[in-house]
This record gives structure tokens, sequence and C-alpha cells, in this order.
């Protein structure tokens, strides 16, 4: 039986109001159920936010500085817990070791980073244009922080969004993305082993339909920060512009390498491998349009054809794989959908594009190959035109 | 093409042939994202022209689109963000609020923009 993990509400492990809770499984074995977390509802977001508000009163009036303390201890137990932390993540979110041990480091130095500044969250003072007179401006903590999390970077982005929330004196309500709850679960463990004020973190899972909705529509969340689609971002900025809010949108991306013809090619196709493969290609900067010299067009993809080739896919616990898999069956379908419509648009697979066969230990995970796909050609950037039109710049 | 202008997000790379930097840079800003961008090459001038003409939050020279680092601001243009940056220095002006204080020990009322005399 997989464990059942709660919320953490109002200073306690709490299970959801509703008693509904949703499965948590390892994208590279779908039968290995890590565990049952909290579908969540409104009601629970509830108590977080009045909890929330008398963290807010404690957090707010303590000095800067020791707030920057409590960081630094949070970046010492992540130090110490980064191996197991890594391990956790790598079975919820699939992504190979030696990248989720880099995910817990970027919250070590986003931590130590936070702790630094509680000792200079400067404020000015400037000369007044009148005699006997100080002119002066310094940074408040402004209240609840909402904070809305994707898949990809279990802890680096939650840690990315908390700690300077937390750092100028904001309580937070963290409301992660369903495919991740373990990591978030282990990170506030080590917030309130760290010290903090139990009130000043709410953690409350559940789907950004029902709990993320209700947080950014919250009249006593004033702040907001997202990671996600650019769809989604575009729902929650119209809600929190009717509300006035503060908001922060990390959304989508379409990342170009360019290659020119004076490059270092080895160096350019390392480059490549790391930034179109690592993370499986699911890093909001992951690098997903080559943009290669015609001068070396021909022999750059024959180098990354043969390179992309002989990566390994497997389960990121496997120390010898280089890709992990897909996070969800959603995910893996979407990326064969795209293929598809490159073919039938004229582009050639010239490595990849297919759910990798004959390989046992691939067979339950949403594993889908390294894939490029050459001879494609510039449509233009709105979608509105009909594919024949030609843009006026190409 | 799709694949050419919509965000994947997976091992899925597509490969465009352009005849010189300045088109290299026109496609790489065609796009309605702007996050991260990338130029391998040994000419500094066109890395100089690339850092200030790719239209992306982000760019690398000599290294891939991927790796950012803690304390520099991270975020991108267009449809790719709200002007917002996380990391770095910046993402502390978004948690906090300025308050601006005045104090004025004249103990007169000096009136802002009239008083003005020498």
């Amino acid at each position: 039986m997989a464990p059942e993990f709660k919320n953490f509400i109002a200073g306690e492990w709490v299970a959801p109001a509703s008693g509904d809770y949703f499965e948590n499984r390892n994208p590279a074995d779908w039968n290995d159920m890590i565990g049952r977390f909290p579908r969540s509802s409104a009601a629970d977001l509830k108590r977080a936010i009045g909890s929330a508000q008398r963290g807010f009163g404690q957090w707010s009036k303590t000095p800067a500085p020791i707030r920057g303390q409590v960081l630094l201890r949070v970046g010492q137990l992540l130090v110490e817990r980064k191996e197991d932390i890594a391990r956790a993540m790598t079975r919820e979110m699939g992504k190979v070791l030696a990248e989720t041990r880099g995910d817990v480091q970027e919250g070590i130095d986003t931590a130590f980073y936070a702790a630094m500044e509680g000792r200079k969250l400067f404020g000015r003072v400037v000369p007044s244009e009148l005699r006997n007179k100080w002119a002066m401006s310094y940074r408040r903590p402004i209240g609840l922080a909402g904070l809305i999390t994707p898949f990809n970077f279990p802890l680096a982005i939650p840690t990315w969004k908390m700690f300077p929330a937390l750092l100028c004196g904001n309580s937070v309500i963290f409301k992660p993305a369903e495919d991740v709850p373990h990591t978030a679960h282990l990170l506030v463990e080590v917030l309130l082993e760290a010290g903090l004020p139990a009130e000043v973190v709410q953690l409350v899972h559940g789907q950004g339909s029902v709990v993320g909705r209700a947080l950014v529509e919250h009249p006593e969340v004033p702040v907001i920060s997202f990671t996600g689609s650019t769809e989604t971002g575009s729902a929650i900025g119209a809600t929190c512009g009717k509300m006035h809010k503060r908001l922060s949108l990390e959304m989508g991306g379409k990342n170009a390498m360019m290659v020119m013809d004076d490059a270092d090619l080895e160096l350019a196709l390392d480059g490549v491998l790391w930034g179109a493969f690592g993370t499986t290609g699911q890093r909001c900067t992951a690098t997903s349009r080559l943009i290669l010299h015609e001068k070396i067009h021909e022999r750059f993809v024959q180098m990354l054809s043969d390179r992309a080739g002989k990566l390994r896919l497997g389960p990121g616990l496997d120390e010898n794989a280089d890709v992990g898999p897909l996070i969800h069956e959603e995910a893996r379908q979407k990326d064969a959908e795209y293929v598809d419509i490159a073919k039938k648009e004229g582009a050639s697979v010239a490595i990849g594009g297919r759910i990798p066969q004959g390989d046992k230990r691939l067979e339950c995970g949403w594993f889908y190959e390294p894939t490029v796909l050459t001879g494609v050609s510039r449509a233009c950037a709105s979608s509105r035109r009909k594919s024949s039109d030609r843009c006026s710049l190409c | 093409m799709r694949v050419e202008q919509e965000e994947i997000f997976g091992p899925v790379l597509a490969v465009l042939k352009v005849k010189d930097l300045a088109e290299a840079i026109r496609v790489n800003n065609d796009v309605k994202y702007g996050l991260s961008s990338s130029l391998y090459t040994r000419d500094v001038n066109a890395a100089f022209r690339a850092m200030t003409d790719l239209d992306t939050g982000i760019t690398y020279v000599n290294a891939p689109t991927i790796g950012a680092e803690a304390h520099l601001p991270f975020g991108g243009v267009k449809q790719t963000g709200n002007g917002h940056r996380e990391g770095g220095w910046e993402v502390y002006d978004f948690y906090s609020e300025t308050k601006t204080i005045y104090v004025d020990y004249s103990g007169t009322l000096q009136r802002a923009q009239i008083d003005t005399e020498l």
C-alpha cells in the first residue's frame, strides 16, 4: 500500500477536507506508485489562507537578517539531503540523477543567495529638494504570496519563488504541480526543520483548475507567481489584472541555438545534445530549434544524428542513462503528434521519432526517442496565416 | 511549419538552414515566444551583434540555451512572460512593496516645487 501524504495547513499535516486523493506514479515505471496525495478543495485553501495571514503577521515583523538566517539553515539542510531529495525527485519526475542533483543544487544556491540578501535588502536615502528634510524609501513585505509551480524543476522553481518571497517577509501558499508533490512535501519538511514559523508556509496539493484557480481568485492573496503554459498564464493574468494583483508569469519558449560556419562544431554538438535532450527536452529553456549556417548544415546534421543515436534512454535512477522518460502519457502523445505533423508538412526524421521498442526496461515508462527533424522550413509567426501564405521575411 | 513555431516540450529538435547571421537572427525572432537563445561563433563582432539583436530574455554565447544561475535574472519577452524576472536581485523587487517616506524637520511648511529659492 503506497503511503498517504497530507497537506501542511495551519501548522500541521492534515488530510484534505474532502477525503479525496490522487495517485503519484513513477513516469519510468507506471507500476511504481510513490504515494497518494490530497486532492484539495477550496475549503482546504480557505483554512490555509486564514493561517497564512497569522503567519504573515509574525514573519513580516521578523527582521530581514533573521529571516535570512532561517534561509541559510534551509540551504544547509538541502546540502545534507541533496542525494535523498534527488533520488525522490527522479522517481516521481523522471529526469536523470545528475539533473535532479543539479535541481537541488539550484535550490541550495537560491537559499544561500536569499540568506545574503537578508542583510542587504536595501532601501534608499536621496537628497531632498528642500532644507532640513529627508527623502527615502524602504522595502516592506506585501502579504500572502500564492505560488503555482510546474513539474519540470520540482525543487528549483519552487525555491526561486518561495525563498525570495519569504526573505522579503511574505507568507506563502504553495501549490505544486500534481506530477511532483513528493518533492514539494520534502521541501516543506526542510523549511520547518530549519525553523521557519509553521504558519508562514502552507502546502496545498491538488489540481490547478481547483486549488490553483481558487488561489488566484482569492482577494486575500495579493501576489501570484506562476510558471507553466502560456494559455493558463493568460487566464491567470486576466483575473489578476481585474483584481489588481501583482503577478509574475514564466511561460512558454521556442528556444533556438544558432551555429555559424566559423563555430567550434564539437563544442556546439555537445551544447545541442545537452540543450535539446537534457531533461528530455522538458525545460522551458530547452533547445527546440537548431538554426544552422548553410555551409556547415549537412556536416553538423550528420554529427548530431550520430551522437543523438548513441544517447542511452533509461530510468533516471540508472546512472548509465542519459535521457529519462517524459512526464506522462499525454506528453508522449503530444511529441508523437508533432512528429506526424512535421512529416506531413514535409520535414524528415533524421533520427528518433518513435517510442522505443524491444527494451524491457523501457516498456512501462513514458519514453520517447531523442528526435531530430530536418528540412524544417519557416512559417510565419502568426498562426492566423494559411500555410500557403508567404512571410515577408522568408 | 508548426514544429518550428509551437512549443512541444519534449526531445524533438527542429533543424533549419540559413544563409548568414542576419537570417539566423530573423528566424530566431520570428516566433511568439522569447525566453532563451544561443549562438555558437568565434567572431566577436557577430557575438555582440547577436547579444543585442536576439529578442529573448536570455542569450548564451558558445553555450546551449539552458543553464541559468540563481543570482542573475531569469525570464522572457513577448508571450513568454509579463515583464517580471525570477532570480537575481530583480525578484526581490517583485516580492516587496516600496514605501516612500519624507521627514521634514524644518518646523515650517515647505512646499515642494514652489519654495525653490537658493
